[in-house]
């Protein structure tokens, strides 16, 4: 899927001509994303550093689980919303970046695993669940939210 | 968390099994992307200062 006219559209739409003019704008929008991007980084750090065991051993895995998953959406839908207006200053530079896609398969599969794979499990009681199944998890999850973050950052120096 | 999975339901058993067919190809994918990028960036550092010896 070729998804070209709409990056052309992006570079051409409103949101371009705001970004563009207003640097102010882009400035308070690149921060809310940098928040959203801390929200989600924190509740993905200490939801799978609590089941790997290393942080909060007091509280139940389960309650700690689900108290990130309500501040994870946030952090993502802050993120996404306020990522696609900073994009549209620069979307066909965008378009032809290799690490920009590789940052948003990445995030594409982050978001996939999150939503369909680790949430239903940990849904259920983590007693019922294999440990090691648990460290595999909060592993990959990191993994893939350090790749998200690293390959952003990436973006600035290719 | 225990290690007895007998009376683990199916349909929890069946999400296991996913989660970790999903892990290990998401894993495995992610060694092979920063190990290409990796071996990249040694070969630009070895093009601009040449290889140390």
């Amino acid at each position: 899927m070729d998804l070209y006219p709409f990056f052309d559209w992006l570079d051409t739409s409103l949101l371009a001509d705001i970004s563009k003019a207003y640097g102010g704008v882009f400035a308070v929008v690149q921060m809310f994303h940098l928040l959203g991007m801390s929200i989600l980084g924190g509740m993905v750090l200490v939801g799978d550093l609590r089941l790997l065991n290393v942080v909060m051993k007091d509280t139940p895995s389960e309650v700690v689980i689900e108290n990130t998953h309500k501040w994870f959406g946030i952090g993502l839908a802050t993120m996404v919303v306020s990522g696609i207006f900073m994009s549209s200053a620069v979307s066909m530079k965008l378009y032809y970046n290799e690490m920009f896609w590789a940052k948003m398969t990445a995030l594409t599969v982050g978001v996939a695993f999150f939503y369909f794979v680790r949430r239903p499990l940990l849904s259920n009681s983590h007693d019922a669940i294999k440990p090691s199944v648990l460290k595999l998890m909060a592993v990959t999850s990191i993994a893939i939210w350090f790749t998200v973050a690293a390959s952003g950052r990436w973006i600035g120096f290719s | 968390m225990n290690d007895n999975v007998e009376q683990e339901p199916s349909s929890n058993k069946y999400r296991q099994g996913i989660a970790v067919v999903f892990c290990v190809i998401v894993l495995t994918t992610l060694a092979w992307f920063w190990s290409e990028q990796i071996q990249e960036v040694i070969e630009m550092l070895e093009l601009a200062y040449g290889d140390g010896s």
